[in-house]
């Protein structure tokens, strides 16, 4: 631009009357004007690609410390198999079915030091016996 | 209500035609933001990740400024992101040996007149071709590409004055009046 006053008039498309002004008497200016005038013309002539890629499906967010945290649990699960499953007790020995009218005793296997899981899985495993103990006989 | 606050809250409320019309609308222009930002390899994949954090991110989306502000703010970020990724020597090397066979003047017709923009416009530096391609693809003003860039008005406006020199001087040696 031969005349550098008014850039932003000229460049940000503003309105002044001191800018109106100016450009009456200044033909450099006038000519700056015709040629970013014609520059945006242009361009918006020109720039006309279109986007054929439509609305991309969401992909799951996968953080970056995922397989690592996968790894970990798998981990953790096989050092609790090995540890955990030799502990279990042995199945208790068959309960004779009771005699008609009689009194059927069970022992539940809890080991002071089991944690609640454990208590908790030997009484379900008494009340399953119990009710096949039911289903079998006829009281 | 207007028409892009129809947009925005449909958006929000998840509905899918809400998303074709953000494509419908705006996804050319994301699509040439990105291309001539992050280049041909790359302009789906900005178009397209542009898309994706409006759909995952308009819920956190608040209406202070212009919709237009917020999504070019995105593609912003993510064409650079993906400028950055791309392999310069390969890019450039492309433009060079197009670039060092102009037509004469005075077989210049329109379309080679674009084509002699479009090239102009890439070769920009990227501080002036991001202002440029707010401002005249987006439709973004001086202030809110301030804003959007962290920059005073009078640095955006700098740096447009210097793109539009710089496309002139192209465009005059490909035989503009």
């Amino acid at each position: 631009m031969e005349c550098d006053r008014f850039v932003e008039e000229k460049v940000g498309e503003a309105d002044s009357p001191e800018f109106r002004a100016h450009r009456e008497e200044c033909e450099s200016c006038r000519r700056d004007l015709e040629e970013l005038a014609e520059i945006r013309t242009l361009y918006r002539e020109a720039s006309v690609e279109r986007y054929r890629g439509g609305m991309p499906a969401p992909r799951r967010v996968r953080a970056a410390w995922a397989p690592a945290a996968v790894a970990a649990a798998a981990l953790v699960a096989i050092l609790v198999s090995i540890l955990v499953l030799p502990m279990r007790p042995p199945p208790p020995p068959p309960v004779p079915a009771p005699e008609p009218g009689g009194t059927a005793f069970f022992r539940v296997h809890v080991e002071p030091w089991a944690g609640d899981e454990r208590i908790s899985r030997a009484i379900d495993d008494t009340w399953e016996r119990l009710e096949t103990l039911e289903r079998s006989t006829k009281w | 209500m207007g028409p892009m606050e129809e947009l925005v809250s449909a958006l929000k409320a998840g509905r899918p035609e809400a998303y074709e019309r953000l494509v419908r609308e705006y996804g050319d222009r994301l699509y040439r933001f990105g291309l001539r930002l992050a280049g041909p390899m790359w302009a789906d994949d900005v178009a397209q990740e542009v898309l994706l954090r409006v759909f995952r991110s308009i819920g956190a989306y608040r209406p202070e400024g212009r919709f237009e502000a917020w999504l070019f703010s995105i593609a912003n970020h993510v064409a650079i992101d993906f400028a950055r990724r791309r392999r310069p020597e390969r890019w450039s090397s492309a433009r060079e040996s197009e670039a060092e066979e102009p037509a004469p003047p005075d077989l210049l017709e329109d379309r080679e007149r674009h084509v002699a923009l479009l090239r102009a416009v890439e070769r920009l530096p990227v501080e002036q071709k991001q202002v440029f391609l707010l401002r005249e693809e987006a439709g973004l003003s001086f202030r809110e590409i301030a804003e959007m860039l962290d920059c005073p008005i009078n640095t955006a406006l700098g740096r447009m004055h210097y793109a539009m020199e710089n496309l002139r001087k192209a465009l005059k040696a490909h035989g503009m009046r």
